[in-house]
């Protein structure tokens, strides 16, 4: 076969990395490269030294929108409003969260005492191990870490609500890795509107985007009890 | 840990489904990769549009590196190149206009970039060995994305000339590569 004579797959392969080969020829050199490994070589060569003639070229920053349309391409945030049967990409999060009143109710306090929360989730692992349990009161979640989280050491994991219209997340706050932690939400926070409530994990003091940049870990649905 | 093992572990756990390696992945080289498409393409719509398809590539399809191919920074110009290849045939009817020539480098600073090659000696070395005709072709094909057709415009050569230039630049190039 012709293409095996080795000057020619030097000047094949050369002019489809330096570009000049276009069109037809360029996606059937394409096909080639799949069936002739030497080819392949032949352009790893090219590749690895032509691409130091890029070094030469001054950076320039991208313009912030293209992180934000990979995401929304990746289907990691949303580009507007849309039905909430677009948060199925949650579904392939690492693990899933149930919802279990009974196990609220053997913990919650004395409903005597203290006022009964107005909404609840539970957050748990893959093997259905409880890691956080979350009260609604007003504008307030009581959070409290019951055991199971993996220790983060350098990084935080932060609560998300998914607003049920499919608009973008909206952070509530960090969650406690051990203990309680009260957080205190904003007037622009409406509950009534949570479709979801999810957990990503994040740097440091959580994520440095409006949105989550870390793994989506878990996600589950806030009760109206 | 150099760069390029940092590189080379920020792609193994994107192959896991690590976003926050993606995304360190994206900041450690969008810009070297916007500038290398940009340069080609001369738009910085699509150029946007070629950086773009290129991560969405990566995180498809970062199982597919392996080290045999090359450093991560090098496969990954080579995606953006290609795609952004892919983009300019959509023009190839189209002429450069006055303005793109406008914004090509000149001859004088791809001379000058040459120089700053530091840490490729051996293509630097092995650049300097070509006339001065012959590495300007191949800069303006490779680093601009120009075709024969148009480099022969900009250095006012027939495309016959510039085609022969271009070849047995090649060809000296990879015999000098190859010392």
């Amino acid at each position: 076969m012709k293409y095996q004579s080795t000057e020619l797959q030097h000047q094949l392969a050369a002019r489809y990395v330096l570009g000049s080969m276009r069109g037809l020829a360029r996606r059937r050199f394409q096909r080639l490269l799949m069936d002739i490994p030497a080819l392949r070589d032949e352009v790893a060569f090219w590749e690895e030294h032509l691409h130091e003639l890029t070094d030469v070229i001054p950076l320039r920053q991208p313009p912030a929108q293209v992180w934000q349309r990979i995401q929304e391409r990746l289907g990691w945030v949303q580009a507007r409003p849309v039905s909430r049967f677009n948060w199925s990409w949650l579904l392939g999060a690492m693990a899933s969260i149930v919802l279990l009143v009974n196990v609220f109710m053997l913990v919650s306090p004395d409903p005597s005492i203290t006022p009964s929360p107005q909404r609840i989730a539970v957050i748990q692992n893959a093997d259905a191990r409880t890691l956080w349990l979350i009260e609604q009161r007003d504008q307030q979640l009581k959070v409290a870490a019951v055991g199971a989280i993996a220790p983060l050491a350098n990084e935080d994991y932060q609560l998300w609500m998914l607003p049920a219209d499919g608009t973008a997340p909206v952070s509530l706050g960090l969650l406690p890795q051990q203990g309680e932690v009260l957080l205190t939400l904003t007037d622009k926070i409406d509950l009534a509107l949570v479709g979801a409530l999810a957990v990503s994990r994040e740097p440091l003091g959580g994520s440095p985007e409006p949105f989550p940049t870390g793994p989506v870990l878990f996600t589950t649905d806030l009760l109206i009890i | 840990m150099s760069t390029p093992q940092l590189l080379e572990r920020d792609l193994q756990q994107i192959a896991l489904g690590d976003t926050a390696a993606f995304r360190r992945l994206y900041e450690a080289t969008s810009a070297k990769l916007f500038s290398v498409s940009y340069t080609m393409l001369r738009r910085s719509d699509w150029a946007e549009e070629a950086l773009q398809d290129t991560f969405i590539k990566v995180w498809h399809r970062a199982a597919d590196y392996s080290v045999s191919k090359g450093s991560v920074m090098s496969w990954l110009i080579s995606i953006v190149r290609y795609r952004s290849i892919d983009l300019l045939r959509n023009r190839a009817n189209q002429e450069l206009s006055a303005d793109d020539f406008d914004e090509l480098p000149a001859a004088d600073m791809l001379e000058s970039t040459i120089e700053s090659l530091g840490q490729a000696k051996n293509l630097r070395m092995c650049m300097d060995e070509l006339q001065p005709t012959t590495r300007q072709c191949i800069q303006l094909a490779f680093v601009c994305g120009l075709s024969h057709q148009e480099v022969s415009e900009h250095i006012s050569e027939a495309l016959g000339s510039v085609k022969s230039w271009i070849r047995r630049g090649l060809d000296s190039l990879k015999r000098c590569l190859q010392r």
